[in-house]
């Protein structure tokens, strides 16, 4: 396993991305996010990935509400795809909808609903995965 | 003539036949009861047969039960005292075997010696001629011809008188039965007549797929003469019936009737005389022949559209309390998610700020804080306008001349459409008013004319068109765009959410047009939209005076 694991963010929610980068870079190995602001630009760069043979993300933070392809429009177009079921997802959300929460768990590639806020701590947990 | 000898071409004597005929006469004639004919019968045979008695016998239970005595002697009807069928086991299995007991000698014949003891002897009796009775193939009693003096001899021509009578009272005795079995019937029908009659339930017997009975409740259900409802053919029945329900109804029935079911129900709606239908619900009962056909089909039917309306009253009001719960639950979600997404991300930036001691970094944080918590108030802002949208609709309205607003709203936002490079064409009659709050249509055209100028293609210059129509108490207001478009397959149900935006486009906020909706909801309208990507958008709204 190489040390630095490349890392997806797509969230419309420039705050958070901008926070989230910030706690990336104080982990110990910092890692630059490449994020996205919806679905759509982050479903063009893994099919051009996928298409060149270069490596695909090892993690990939989500967010459902989002502009253009949102979380699930995202989740319905990657499964999909030849590679649908090896991406580790995470949504990410505040949302409460506990049907939204549940329907998480009817797409294989995603690990795990994270509830925003994000600590650090948590995002250590998922990095060590 | 003398008794006994007959013409050898004739079987009856003349005196035979006479009394016969007079039988006969009187069997045709007779309205009275079986006693006066019995009466007559014993009377008949003492007299044809020159006899001493003649008596007839029922058979109840094991018993014989002497119903009429006739005696020369005295000249009179009497009876006898009950025989026991289980101590003449002879005489009793040769009545059942249907055979004549013809005895001249009745303390030595075989049939007849059982008597002896306890009735020939006593009764001084020397010869018997006791003819069984059948009714319907079964015993049914019998008829004994009685003679004192030993010298007699039963003849042909008596025994074919005798069966003459016997078959005349068998024929009386079914008759009678049938009488019975009638009375029965009237009684019973007027029986249920006094319970249709008096019932609000309508009641309708077919018997061979002809009506053969219906209640007054009935037809007076239907609206319908009790004659009117007599002529209907089972193609008119089922006209009758709303085009919605007739084929559930037949299936109900011939399901039913090809199962043999005894009992079932059914429940639909059907049109009476003036036109208009009512609920009704029908409970069937139906008999089948051996062959499984209906031969008996009574059906009870009772009026139920107000149970029915009230029913549907029900439902209706939980449909739209369902609904209203989903949209509020859907509400609730939406607004926490907001108002969470805002304070998760202030969270996270209190957490930077204490992780780090360098001041430069801090400021940056700070301004960050700065913009979370005013999207927050935004926020907490707009869910305040959705709540009082809901709260002021019942608010007054005024009559607004709107070319006049629309131009009232294109000089507040002239700089925009100027510096855009937009064209706005509106075509709507001078005289055209439409009686609204005026802050909400403001709201309304101004939200749809800046999300066209928002969502242009950079392709093309914007023109806006806007136009208005009326038809009776309905206006419809259109505002047509050749901007991006939106993709309506994919967002067709999230346009008007809160929150919702799709083109990436990092003004939109997403709110425009679910408070749009919201305030034309508000005022008793609705909006659809048209849009095709690359072309186009038009949003259409109507409103109602």
């Amino acid at each position: 396993m190489s040390d630095k694991k490349s890392i997806f963010v797509i969230d419309d929610d420039a705050i958070f991305v901008f926070v989230l980068k910030k706690l990336f870079l104080k982990m110990e190995n910092n890692t630059p996010l490449e994020t996205f602001s919806n679905g759509y630009l982050a479903l063009e760069v893994l099919k051009e990935k996928f298409s060149k043979n270069e490596k695909l993300p090892d993690i990939i933070f989500l967010d459902i509400n989002m502009p253009m392809l949102d979380g699930w429009q995202f989740l319905d177009e990657i499964e999909l795809l030849p590679f649908g079921d090896s991406l580790n997802v995470y949504v990410t959300s505040s949302t409460i909808d506990t049907t939204e929460i549940e329907k998480v768990s009817l797409y294989k590639t995603v690990r795990e609903f994270v509830s925003k806020p994000i600590s650090l701590a948590e995002l250590n947990r998922i990095i060590m995965n | 003539m003398e008794n006994g000898r007959i013409s050898k071409n004739l079987l009856y004597s003349d005196k035979h036949f006479e009394l016969l005929l007079e039988l006969y006469r009187f069997s045709l004639a007779n309205h009275t009861t079986i006693e006066i004919a019995l009466d007559k019968i014993t009377e008949t045979v003492v007299e044809g047969l020159h006899i001493e008695r003649c008596s007839f016998w029922k058979i109840e239970n094991d018993r014989l039960v002497c119903l009429n005595l006739f005696e020369k002697n005295t000249n009179s009807h009497t009876k006898e005292a009950d025989l026991i069928a289980a101590d003449l086991p002879i005489y009793f299995k040769a009545l059942k075997d249907g055979i004549a007991i013809v005895a001249d000698d009745v303390l030595n014949n075989t049939y007849t010696k059982e008597l002896k003891e306890n009735y020939l002897i006593p009764l001084g009796i020397t010869d018997m001629l006791d003819l069984p009775i059948r009714i319907d193939g079964k015993l049914y009693g019998v008829l004994c011809c009685e003679h004192r003096d030993s010298d007699r001899v039963w003849i042909d021509s008596d025994l074919a008188f005798t069966r003459s009578i016997a078959d005349i009272l068998s024929i009386l005795f079914e008759q009678n039965n049938k009488k019975l079995v009638e009375k029965e019937l009237v009684e019973s029908e007027r029986k249920l007549s006094l319970i249709t009659n008096n019932s609000k339930d309508g009641f309708v017997v077919f018997e061979n797929k002809v009506i053969t009975y219906i209640s007054p409740s009935y037809s007076k259900m239907l609206g319908y003469s009790e004659e009117e409802v007599y002529k209907m053919k089972l193609e008119d029945v089922f006209n009758s019936i709303h085009p919605e329900d007739v084929e559930k109804v037949r299936t109900i029935i011939y399901d039913n009737l090809g199962k043999r079911e005894k009992n079932f129900k059914s429940e639909f709606r059907f049109k009476n005389k003036e036109g208009n239908y009512f609920w009704r619900e029908d409970t069937a009962s139906v008999l089948y022949d051996e062959n499984g056909n209906y031969e008996k089909y009574i059906i009870i039917s009772r009026d139920v559209t107000a149970i029915k309306t009230a029913e549907m009253e029900i439902d209706k009001m939980y449909t739209i309390s369902k609904n209203l719960n989903e949209r509020l639950l859907d509400f609730t979600y939406i607004i926490s998610h907001n108002i969470r997404s805002n304070t998760s991300n202030i969270s996270m930036i209190i957490d930077l700020i204490e992780s780090t001691s360098d001041n430069d970094e801090k400021e940056e944080y700070f301004q960050l804080l700065k913009e979370s918590n005013k999207k927050l108030v935004d926020t907490i802002y707009y869910l305040n306008e959705t709540v009082n949208i809901q709260l002021s609709s019942k608010e007054n309205r005024v009559k607004l001349n709107l070319k006049e607003e629309i131009e009232k709203i294109l000089v507040a936002i002239n700089a925009i459409v100027k510096s855009n490079n937009v064209t706005i064409n509106y075509h709507i009659p001078d005289d055209f008013t439409i009686k609204v709050i005026p802050s909400y249509l403001e709201s309304i055209m101004l939200n749809l004319i800046t999300n066209a100028i928002k969502y242009r293609s950079k392709e093309r210059d914007l023109i806006v068109e806007i136009t208005a129509k009326k038809k009776e108490n309905k206006y419809t207001i259109s505002v047509k765009d050749n901007g991006l478009g939106i993709d309506l397959v994919k967002n067709k149900d999230k346009i008007f959410g809160m929150y919702k935006t799709f083109h990436g486009n990092p003004d939109a906020v997403g709110l425009g047009l679910f408070m749009t909706k919201n305030h034309i909801e508000a005022l008793g309208g609705n909006i659809g939209v048209e849009s095709k990507v690359n072309i186009g958008t038009e949003f259409k709204f109507r409103l109602y005076e």
